[in-house]
């Protein structure tokens, strides 16, 4: 009998979003949107365009396809994002004095979005939504393959010549994938080799060598999985190499009980899961990260990750600024927020940063090649099974 | 390719060149159905020359790539994937899967429409087993009046090996990048009816059955032959520190003989291959590639079983035999046997170099790999440097800056409203946006050009404004005094786009005009 259950389940959550009509969002401040794939998987949420951190999705939903829409984040959106030029004893923080939002946040037109527009009740577009295919999403031996899809929203922000795009991509498969790409326009250099690459402007011919920048982007995601139950947990994941047991690598699951700050440990393969008190998830891949940033400034910089419980005035790593309280309290940076509180019957909030070097050559000139930044978040059991074939 | 031989091409192609003959080496050394040519609509253009073996599948050969408007330069001798190691948690199997079975040959799944719905299959002996795809990337560039996306030439083909699903993928953009990935999807491979072992998860649907997570070590052999000759390419090490004083420094280490390195856990580490280098430092003129590790959350390192996985990154002599980073003697009785062994400090200097990379991945089961599991990829991007004089898209030539209105000075008091527009012509018709420094205190400026606001605090300011067309940029510079006086504001446009010098430019461009029609009068009579 236990096999049949998973089916069982599947089968009442089929004909349960059948009858049951979606109901609307609640989208305090934002618009709802929503996309749906021909296999019948569906994205719905809030959109935003914040003031201080540009793109933000709300309420975000996902229905596999034969599977109810399921709340997974209540916010996700930038924390911060550091900008080192490698000739400066410090970083820019550039959340915050429209940096990144408000008058920096760019209008977008047909020729910069190969998609649909997005105005989101203004009179200008600043929100581009696109499909774009991914190739293969399985295979297996003679089984015709399936192919994937990826809805991605992005908005674009200036900061002093530099274009950051800022998209998330919501795919078939439940994946979300959130990133930042750097281009526009570079326009620091240096004289000192240790500091910059060199290469041959193009607009005056003359040998120069660009500064290097490093990146810190911060992500902060409010996990509401399956509703606002305030029951979701998160977990640590480790697999330790026992050089003495042949090595083996036994896997230890610890919860994040309290408030925290945690490091990638790459040999020990670290990740992290949420999950709702049904043991539905997601698990947090830090596999495209390169390196741990570095920082004597800011504590928290030289985390990849911190997790808090949430409190919605808690929106960015540094620089938070006053929002909603009215008793000041929310000042400060992240640094401040993981105080040790604890997680019980609260929502998590998890903040992820990854870095990357922009190392300037001929190809940045006049304008930046693309250098995209991104992380994933894999749904994990979030399913019985593979909700693919059960329609395909 | 030994030394010895490696001399002679080098040689020969010197003297073709000092001959002034067609340099029969600017092309790939092939035909038929074994060239792949793509060109782009930038006019960008990759060729190659392809096989699949038994064991490693797509090996490419001759890879040339060609800049828009440029000649064709070579780019790498051979590249494959020499090995793919799987490695169970419970350390009790571990699978060398090139060598023990191999991606090619009866493994090699043959490929429908389905399968390749935008590409074409090209044919494996009888069989259509890969595809090639021409299809968009990520953006090339953007900015907020422009971007352009990236093309990409895809070549895939599925290796079923056991319940496991490989698809060998390699990526050859427009702009000059290459990215071997790899897929991993089919089923999972391995159980344990023992549920209560620390080395997997039980999944559901199935109480009674483990599934034992594992590690993906994906190895490349990239045999770099950048430019005319195979043996004076040269290879970087970047390390960045993070200096005393709060900078960032970069120290670049140049490799004299055979390597293995590994990434860093808070230093960014960074490896260029170069088409040779004067000096210890690159200069301007140098060209290569960058290979940024930035796929490196998980890293599988158990040196005291398999030494070699306590590196990332391998540079050695490359040496024919050397085909395999693992199990190698299982096919090259009389060569060593690991990509470790091969670094035993040969000169890289005057030699055809062999790069190896490797990448991990750590695959926890979770519900939905049942009973198909959906795609997990991997891989890593190699991104030209300096090998176009400009960002790939964007042909500065074709470009006009555009040009301020005459700016006069500014006064107006503090508190007083401030409305002032300002104008700008582009003559290509890109948009235009405005940008302001040392504006007063309490002035902005819109992308539009407008500066409101009111200045709250006395002196006399320097202004500068910038109008870019996102690839070029005009300022102008004014001086706004701003009085304690009577509140009184600048509120008008910022002069017709002549300003005061109105009539001598419009006399100016009407001469030009006169004298252009004429030129053009002459060539048609020509």
């Amino acid at each position: 009998m236990h096999s049949l259950k998973p089916i069982f389940c599947l089968l009442c959550l089929c004909v349960f979003s059948l009858i049951a009509p979606a109901h609307a969002l609640d989208c305090q401040n934002g618009t709802e949107l929503s996309h749906s794939f021909d296999s019948g998987a569906n994205w719905r949420f809030c959109a935003v365009l914040d003031d201080d951190h540009a793109l933000e999705l709300q309420e975000l939903h996902y229905q596999a396809p034969g599977d109810i829409s399921r709340k997974v984040l209540q916010h996700l959106h930038l924390g911060q994002i550091m900008l080192h030029e490698h000739d400066e004893t410090s970083a820019t923080s550039l959340i915050g004095s429209n940096k990144l939002g408000g008058s920096a946040l760019k209008t977008l037109t047909s020729s910069v979005c190969d998609g649909e527009l997005q105005t989101l009740g203004q009179p200008d577009a600043k929100l581009c939504s696109t499909v774009r295919p991914t190739g293969l999403m399985a295979k297996y031996s003679m089984r015709p393959g399936l192919q994937g899809e990826q809805y991605r929203l992005f908005s674009v922000s200036a900061y002093q010549g530099l274009t950051l795009q800022v998209m998330i991509g919501l795919s078939e498969d439940g994946r979300i994938a959130p990133s930042v790409t750097l281009s526009g326009r570079a326009t620091s250099t240096t004289n000192n080799a240790l500091l910059g690459d060199a290469f041959t402007n193009p607009i005056n011919n003359q040998r120069e060598y660009g500064t290097r920048a490093t990146l810190l982007y911060t992500w902060r995601m409010v996990f509401a999985m399956n509703g606002d139950q305030k029951d979701d947990i998160v977990e640590e994941f480790n697999f330790e190499l026992l050089s003495a047991q042949n090595g083996r690598r036994p896997m230890t699951v610890t919860p994040l009980s309290t408030e925290t700050f945690r490091n990638i440990n790459r040999d020990a393969f670290r990740g992290w899961r949420i999950k709702d008190s049904d043991g539905r998830g997601y698990y947090l891949d830090p596999q495209k990260s390169g390196y741990s940033y570095t920082d004597r400034q800011n504590n928290w910089a030289q985390f990849d990750l911190a997790v808090t419980a949430f409190n919605p005035c808690e929106r960015h790593s540094i620089g938070n600024r006053q929002h909603t309280n009215v008793n000041n309290d929310c000042e400060g940076s992240l640094d401040d927020f993981v105080d040790g509180a604890s997680m019980v019957d609260s929502k998590p909030v998890l903040w992820y940063s990854l870095s990357r070097v922009h190392r300037p050559s001929s190809e940045d000139y006049p304008v930046i090649a693309s250098m995209v930044s991104e992380f994933e978040l894999i749904p994990f059991d979030w399913t019985p099974t593979s909700p693919f074939e059960v329609v395909r | 390719m030994n030394k010895l031989v490696a001399y002679v091409i080098a040689l020969l192609a010197s003297v073709m060149m000092m001959l002034g003959s067609p340099m029969a080496s600017a092309a790939p050394d092939c035909s038929g159905d074994a060239l792949i040519s793509e060109t782009f609509a930038n006019g960008a253009k990759w060729e190659m020359c392809w096989e699949s073996r038994i064991r490693e599948n797509l090996v490419l050969s001759d890879v040339y790539y060609t800049a828009p408007n440029a000649t064709a330069t070579k780019v790498l001798g051979s590249a494959r994937l020499s090995q793919l190691h799987v490695a169970y948690d419970d350390s009790d199997v571990t699978y060398n899967d090139v060598t023990q079975y191999g991606l090619g040959g009866g493994y090699l799944v043959e490929l429908t429409d389905t399968d390749c719905p935008f590409g074409d299959l090209l044919i494996v002996q009888t069989r259509p087993t890969i595809c090639k795809w021409r299809s968009k990337g990520n953006d090339n560039y953007r900015t907020p009046t422009r971007s352009v996306s990236a093309e990409s030439l895809t070549l895939f083909s599925v290796s079923q090996v056991g319940a496991y699903a490989y698809i060998v993928t390699w990526k050859f953009y427009s702009d000059g990048a290459m990215a071997p990935e790899i897929g991993a999807t089919g089923a999972l491979q391995r159980s344990s009816d023992d549920i209560e072992l620390p080395f997997g998860r039980v999944l559901e649907g199935d109480n009674d059955t483990l599934w034992l997570s594992h590690t993906h070590n994906y190895y490349w052999r990239l045999d770099f032959d950048l430019g005319i000759s195979a043996i004076d390419d040269v290879v970087t090490e970047s390390r960045i520190e993070l200096a005393a004083n709060g900078q960032r420094q970069t120290r670049v280490e140049r490799f004299g003989n055979e390597q293995a390195r590994t990434v860093s856990e808070d230093h960014p580490v960074s490896w260029e291959i170069w088409d040779s280098l004067k000096t210890d430092t690159p200069t301007a003129d140098d060209k290569g590639y960058r290979i940024e590790p930035i796929h490196f959350g998980h890293r599988l390192d158990r040196r005291e079983i398999e030494p070699y996985t306590e590196y990332d990154f391998f540079v050695t002599v490359a040496n024919d035999c050397e085909r395999f980073a693992s199990q190698n003697a299982r096919f090259n009785p009389d060569c060593l046997n690991q990509v470790a062994q091969f670094v035993n400090g040969e000169s890289l200097v005057d030699a055809d170099l062999a790069v190896w990379h490797r990448v991990s991945f750590h695959h926890v089961p979770r519900n939905e790999d049942q009973r198909h599991m959906h795609t997990h990829w991997d891989g890593f991007t190699m991104e030209p440097i300096n090998l176009q004089s400009s960002t790939p898209g964007i042909n500065i030539n074709d470009n006009s800056a555009p040009t301020i209105a005459m700016i006069e000075n500014q006064s107006s008091s503090i508190g007083a409203p401030v409305d002032l527009q300002l104008n700008a012509n582009d003559s290509d018709g890109d948009g235009v946006s405005f940008s302001a420094q040392n504006l007063p205190d309490g002035l902005f400026i819109s992308d539009a050009g407008l500066i409101q606001g009111s200045a709250n605090s006395a002196g006399t300011f320097n202004v500068t404004i910038t109008a870019t067309d996102d690839i070029a940029d005009a300022r102008r510079e004014f001086s706004w005094t701003v009085g304690n006086g009577n509140a009184s504001g600048s509120t008008k446009t910022g002069g017709d786009f002549f300003g005061s010098a109105g009539p001598w430019l419009i006399f100016g461009l009407a001469v030009a005009f006169v004298q252009r029609l004429n030129r053009r009068r002459r060539i048609v009579a020509n």
